[in-house]
């Protein structure tokens, strides 16, 4: 019971309401996932239109060093499953970008299942659209 | 007790006869912890209606730049963003002020100002957001 409790906490994000679910791969610089939870709340309760998309087009996201390095995402097309993206946003990164990172690689996630090309400009747009929309100052 | 008390006020901030707990993350490198906590003790003595909000709808309090915009599309928002005194992202209960070592009584009353200030950001933003529930 208790391992199956620490498993929902840590390897997955789970909103019925939405029908959303997602696996996240454990992690030594994420610890918990618990940013990158956050990071997907961020777009649930502020960016309700990225949200959609990431529930829709991602069900894995990998939290360990990748591509885009510390504090960046990375989406490999050619890599199975391609519903996968990678989130190195480290466990007490900036809420605002964590969610950003999230949204740009969900826009190459869309990207590749609508069969275009990859559009770097496309996806900072929304990176930038996302930090617009959710941090307030 | 006593020795509970203060082992948790090394990390967060815990007052027990207030009825408040929060998370206090400093930046090591470039921040100052302690000045976070003086600018919470600081509001409590001066704004009580404020820091009961605060210890009710904030849990963290982090020294942390705010980044308003990515800097590839939008390099001076970008800057402007890391030199604000402090921010909030919908959807958490987080506030991030800006790093400073310094320990002066300006910058504790600067931070109290800014944690009142972004503590009604938080307030209003899930008021407003249950309200539509």
């Amino acid at each position: 019971m208790l391992t199956g409790a620490l498993m929902y906490r840590f390897f997955f994000y789970y909103d019925p309401d939405n029908q959303c679910l997602i696996r996240l791969k454990p992690s030594l610089t994420e610890w918990s996932n618990g940013n990158v939870k956050e990071g997907i709340k961020v777009l649930k309760y502020a960016v309700p239109d990225e949200y959609e998309k990431l529930c829709a087009y991602v069900d894995k996201i990998n939290p360990n060093y990748s591509c885009g390095g510390l504090g960046g995402g990375c989406y490999i097309s050619g890599k199975a499953p391609t519903r996968e993206i990678d989130i190195s946003t480290a466990y007490d990164g900036f809420l605002g970008w964590t969610a950003a990172v999230i949204a740009h690689e969900t826009c190459h996630a869309v990207q590749h299942e609508e069969g275009r090309p990859f559009n770097e400009t496309e996806c900072y747009g929304i990176g930038n659209y996302v930090l617009y929309s959710a941090v307030v100052y | 007790m006593a020795g509970i008390y203060m082992t948790i006020n090394i990390v967060n901030y815990f007052d027990p006869f207030g009825g408040c707990y929060l998370n206090i993350d400093g930046d090591i490198v470039s921040g100052n912890k302690e000045t976070i906590k003086a600018a919470i003790r600081y509001l409590g003595k001066t704004d009580r209606t404020a820091y009961r909000n605060l210890c009710t709808v904030v849990d963290r309090v982090s020294e942390k730049n705010c980044i308003i915009a990515d800097q590839r599309i939008d390099s001076k928002g970008f800057i402007e963003g890391l030199n604000l005194d402090g921010c909030y992202v919908k959807g958490t209960r987080t506030i991030y002020l800006r790093p400073d070592k310094s320990d002066s009584p300006d910058v504790i009353e600067g931070r109290a100002r800014t944690i009142k200030h972004y503590t009604e950001a938080v307030a209003r933003f899930w008021e407003e957001y249950n309200s539509k529930q």
